[in-house]
């Protein structure tokens, strides 16, 4: 690419150009408005990207964004650890958290199958979450199953489909109740953008798969 | 439903301009190569939101430009009047109605309507299934936006299963991974069929009595569907038989590395007289079986909708002798507004020429040279 920046700008620019949804006209417009911050604002923002890199890390347990060993939902005696909402990504459960309704323990998936995209189950962290429901029986000795409900909160799409009935296959053999949370959100939605009062409901209506 | 105005855009070969129009029969006349059919194709863009065949989009952008824009203003009886406008530009394709973007094309497709007929619609009866396949998709995504949705939801399951089943045949994958596709592609696919089953009983009864119209020879014409799966009783009971299908055919599917169930297989039976006309018929034949099936569209649309969809005949009377020309102006007299293109006078019916509204066309130029009386 023929450039007609300085060395430093037209570097920032290609480092904006590979954020999702930024491209090449975008990038310059975020790279000359970075260059006209003041001082401090830019270092702020350097250092927040430095800082968040280095300190967030995923949860030991569920794998959601933490910046310690076991995530503040995890460590919360509170919370109910016999209910797990499984989730496709750490943003849609922050959706969940904003309702304030759920109060339970989460599993992250890190993303949902998809053969087109190279992905199958043992990409995500069902493994992980396997492990984590076998290890919570084992503590918990001769008792009930100390795991009771499991809700799958994947997104209504052909491959949040395929992933809850993946994830349903599984874990039922187990004789846990597996549910999955009712879509009366909008055809093709993202939990992400779902609002709160549609959220509530479909965890209300969440049935057995 | 009637377009009572038009703007163009660097679409195709056409100029830029700003027409006024209204109710009644257009003729519009000119030279071949001039822009006739890119004219009534514009017309269609704005109704379906896409190119009507496989082309791409990008190809109705005019050689040397970055974008095309279309606005239309229609008319329509039951919904009231709608303003809408296909932009494709360098960054994607922009859908408006009442200037608001719509997010997807099922939201638009439909709001307003139209059937093109072409003599490529011989197609239908003489090529191959994909062509009988596209002329049930492009009546029924503008008959019902679930049809769209499921259609592209089972596109998208169906594709994702392909490559589950290719990666199990290169042994990528486990042969239990092909399953948690199957119940979506049952679902949708199954809604896709009891669609499409429902569609071919309704047009297969009007087609036949516009064929006996039609033909002089009294054929009897039977169009029937034919699906890839056995047809259950009841419309509801679709999922569960190609759900049951899909199954039986796992261990072959598994092998091929290929789904082998669904409505991508389908075909439409065409019988004369019990005989198949699917590739045999003659072409007088076949031409005049593609128009019963066109204007048993738009009469089906008509009853659906409560309005009559916008006709767009594409040198369709110059193919038909006397008789059958008179008849199919009879036939169109109904709807709200037709546009049919010639490339001279003489190819359209002379009982029409008195009300006609005449628009020409020269090297992409538009001009409406006179107005069209609707019909009283
Ligand atoms: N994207 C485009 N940009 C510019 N010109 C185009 C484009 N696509 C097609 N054309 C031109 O449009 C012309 C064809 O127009 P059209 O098919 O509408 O003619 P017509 O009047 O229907 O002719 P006929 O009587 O032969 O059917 C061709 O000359 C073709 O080169
Ligand atoms: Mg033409
Ligand atoms: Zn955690």
């Amino acid at each position: 690419m023929p450039s007609y920046f300085t060395r430093p700008l037209s570097r920032l620019v290609a480092e904006l150009e590979k954020l999702p949804g930024v491209g090449p006209k975008s990038a310059q417009r975020l790279a000359f408005f970075i260059l006209r911050m003041n001082d401090e604002e830019a270092q702020n923002l350097a250092q927040a990207i430095v800082e968040a890199k280095s300190h967030v890390q995923t949860c030991r347990v569920c794998f959601n964004y933490t910046d310690q060993d076991i995530c503040e939902i995890c460590r919360d005696e509170r919370r109910d650890t016999g209910c797990i909402c499984v989730v496709a990504d750490a943003r849609d459960l922050v959706a969940f958290e904003r309702t304030n309704e759920y109060k339970g323990r989460y599993h992250v998936l890190q993303g949902v199958i998809s053969p087109m995209d190279g992905i199958g189950p043992e990409r995500l962290r069902i493994r992980e979450l396997q492990q984590r429901i076998a290890q919570a029986q084992q503590d918990n000795g001769s008792g009930a199953h100390p795991v009771s409900e499991i809700i799958i909160a994947t997104n209504p799409t052909i491959e949040g489909d395929a992933t809850a009935m993946y994830l349903a296959g599984i874990l039922k053999p187990l004789g846990i109740k597996v549910t999955r949370i009712a879509h009366g959100m909008p055809v093709g939605g993202d939990l992400d953008y779902a609002d709160q009062a549609t959220l509530i409901q479909s965890l209300e209506w969440r049935r057995e798969i | 439903m009637y377009l009572k105005g038009i703007s163009l855009q660097n679409y195709r070969n056409l100029q830029p301009v700003s027409l006024g129009l209204g109710e009644g029969f257009w003729l519009i006349l000119g030279a071949n190569g001039q822009g006739k059919s890119n004219f009534l194709e514009a017309i269609s863009v704005l109704c379906l939101g896409k190119a009507r065949r496989a082309e791409r989009d990008r190809d109705l952008i005019r050689f040397g430009e970055d974008f095309f824009r279309l606005e239309g203003k229609f008319s329509r009886e039951e919904r009231g009047d709608l303003e809408s406008v296909v932009r494709l530009g360098p960054d994607g394709k922009e859908l408006l109605i009442f200037g608001t973007p719509v997010g997807t094309l099922a939201k638009f497709i439909g709001e307003a309507s139209c059937v093109t007929f072409s003599s490529d619609d011989v197609d239908i009866v003489l090529g191959e299934p994909t062509a009988r396949r596209q002329f049930m998709n492009e009546a029924l995504s503008q008959l019902s936006q679930g049809y769209i949705f499921d259609l592209a939801r089972y596109r998208r399951c169906r594709d994702q299963k392909n490559k589950a089943l290719k990666d199990i045949r290169e042994r990528l994958a486990p042969v239990d991974s092909v399953e948690v596709w199957d119940q979506n592609l049952a679902q949708y696919g199954g809604r896709v069929c009891a669609r499409r089953a429902r569609f071919v009983r309704q047009i297969s009864e009007l087609s036949a009595k516009i064929y006996a119209r039609l033909s002089a020879e009294a054929e009897g014409l039977q169009v029937s569907y034919e699906p890839n799966v056995s047809a259950p009783e009841e419309a509801p009971q679709w999922p569960e038989a190609m759900l049951q299908a899909i199954v039986e055919k796992r261990p072959e599917e598994i092998r091929r590395g290929m789904s082998l169930v669904g409505p991508q297989r389908d075909d439409l039976s065409i019988t004369l007289n019990g005989v198949d006309g699917r590739g045999f018929a003659s072409r007088g034949q076949a031409r005049t079986i593609a128009l019963a099936l066109r204007l048993a569209q738009a009469q089906l649309m008509r009853k659906q909708t409560g309005e009559w969809p916008i006709l767009l005949l594409d040198d369709v009377f110059a193919e038909l002798d006397e008789t059958r020309r008179a008849l199919l102006s009879e036939m169109v007299s109904e709807a709200g507004q037709v546009f049919a293109t010639a490339a001279s006078e003489g190819d359209v019916p002379a009982l029409e020429q008195r009300q006609m509204g005449l628009i020409t066309l020269r090297r992409g130029q538009i001009e409406v040279e006179k107005t069209a009386e609707a019909a009283a």
